[in-house]
């Protein structure tokens, strides 16, 4: 098979590029990070991994965020990444670019999470660990202490969150998404998700009171 | 509109709880909400959280090292249906994957500045048969293609001369890396784009 380490070497092959473009000199040799994200995904729908590798690149580290957010655990947020990104690029045909790429991938990742926390057994589940949180009156005396307890208290408290607010309030909080753009990734209306996640900073807000 | 049941219900004044909680984390509290009670009662609901949450958010998560690999390995492994190109040559036929041949003529448009192309499809000119007959051992001549683009060009580019150049590159490239006989390239400008660089010499 003939493939595109086929003809003249790079050096050279530039140099003809040049000269059949006409031009000077084409400065820098352009690689794949300078592409956009529809031109990336164009050429990944037409089977080139190398663009698919480039948009798996730019975007596992926000989607891994997402994922270990939303389930609190390492090695099932990396599986939910992998398996993300690979139904991604089975289903990459079908991806009209209604949305940006990165709302698409947003959507994968957060309905398979959402089906993670929603299949996991009640006496698994990642609040299991700890019953009740300490309040600030069992803490040590030292800030640094105090300040990591309260930051227990939150994970805490957003684990305890419905998985449905979280995964809003994650979005916007932790992602910084607009409402409309996390209504079209977890369904329903920008005023619904707005709801979510107001009920959600408001129970953190109640849960985090006794640290004031 | 409707109010549905996942809807907020508006503090006494008027305002949206959601909208204060925004401006308090924006910092632009506009003056009835510095001086409203109901609204101040959201802001000091958002002050209680926002060291821990800020902290929370602020904490570096990496994704574990290898990931991409891992899942471009997996992406490589799936099976896809592959079109071929058969070419003649003396010692028998070449067979060449399509999209590899569309590879090779994409990283040759990469190096013409101002353009970005996007689908490349190879196919064959109506009335010369078929591009992939190897079952017959392949053509015994060369196939014409058409190849048919879709191209993002920088803002401020000649089209025409644009679309010139991609030919030629076409052409010329898809004869000698490819042994192709490009009789026709389509060339459709589907988007416009600002250069880092352009935009870099406009700010001086």
């Amino acid at each position: 098979m003939v493939g595109t380490q086929a003809g003249p070497d790079r050096h050279a092959w530039i140099e003809w590029a040049e000269a059949s473009a006409g031009v000077q000199s084409l400065g820098p040799i352009s690689d794949p990070y300078r592409l956009d994200d529809d031109t990336l995904v164009v050429r990944a729908q037409e089977g080139d991994t190398a663009a698919y590798g480039e948009l798996v690149v730019r975007y596992q580290p926000a989607m891994y965020r997402l994922a270990l957010r939303l389930l609190d655990d390492p090695g099932e947020a990396e599986d939910a990444t992998q398996e993300s990104f690979l139904s991604a690029w089975r289903r990459l045909r079908g991806y009209r670019g209604e949305a940006a790429f990165s709302s698409w991938m947003y959507r994968i990742v957060t309905n398979r999470c959402l089906n993670m926390v929603r299949s996991r057994r009640p006496a698994t589940s990642l609040d299991g660990a700890a019953e009740e949180v300490a309040g600030p009156e069992a803490r040590g005396p030292e800030r640094g202490v105090e300040a990591n307890e309260q930051l227990g208290a939150l994970r805490l408290a957003l684990a305890r969150l419905p998985p449905d607010q979280r995964a809003c309030w994650l979005l916007r909080e932790g992602e910084g998404l607009s409402y409309s753009e996390i209504a079209a990734i977890v369904g329903g209306s920008p005023a619904a998700v707005r709801g979510r996640i107001h009920r959600a900073r408001r129970r953190l807000a109640e849960v985090m009171q006794p640290w004031r | 509109m409707a109010m549905s049941a996942e809807d907020l219900p508006r503090l006494i004044c008027g305002r949206d709880p959601s909208e204060v909680w925004d401006h308090a984390a924006a910092g632009t509290l506009d003056p009835h909400e510095q001086a409203c009670p109901y609204c101040q009662k959201v802001v000091s609901e958002y002050r209680s959280i926002q060291d821990p949450v800020e902290r929370y958010l602020r904490q570096p998560v990496e994704p574990p090292a290898h990931l991409a690999e891992r899942i471009m390995s997996r992406v490589r492994a799936e099976l896809r249906p592959r079109a071929w190109l058969v070419l003649p040559s003396p010692l028998g036929p070449i067979r060449l994957e399509r999209g590899a041949a569309a590879g090779t003529l994409r990283q040759l448009l990469d190096q013409v500045p101002g353009l970005r192309a996007r689908s490349c499809r190879i196919l064959p000119v109506e009335g010369h048969g078929e591009l992939g007959n190897e079952a017959e051992g392949g053509p015994a001549r060369r196939i014409p293609v058409t190849v048919a683009l879709t191209v993002a060009v920088a803002v401020g580019m000649d089209i025409p001369s644009t679309a010139d150049s991609v030919r030629q590159v076409v052409v010329e490239g898809g004869a000698r890396l490819l042994g192709l006989e490009v009789r026709t390239v389509d060339v459709e400008v589907v988007d416009v784009f600002e250069e880092e660089q352009a935009r870099w010499r406009r700010r001086l």
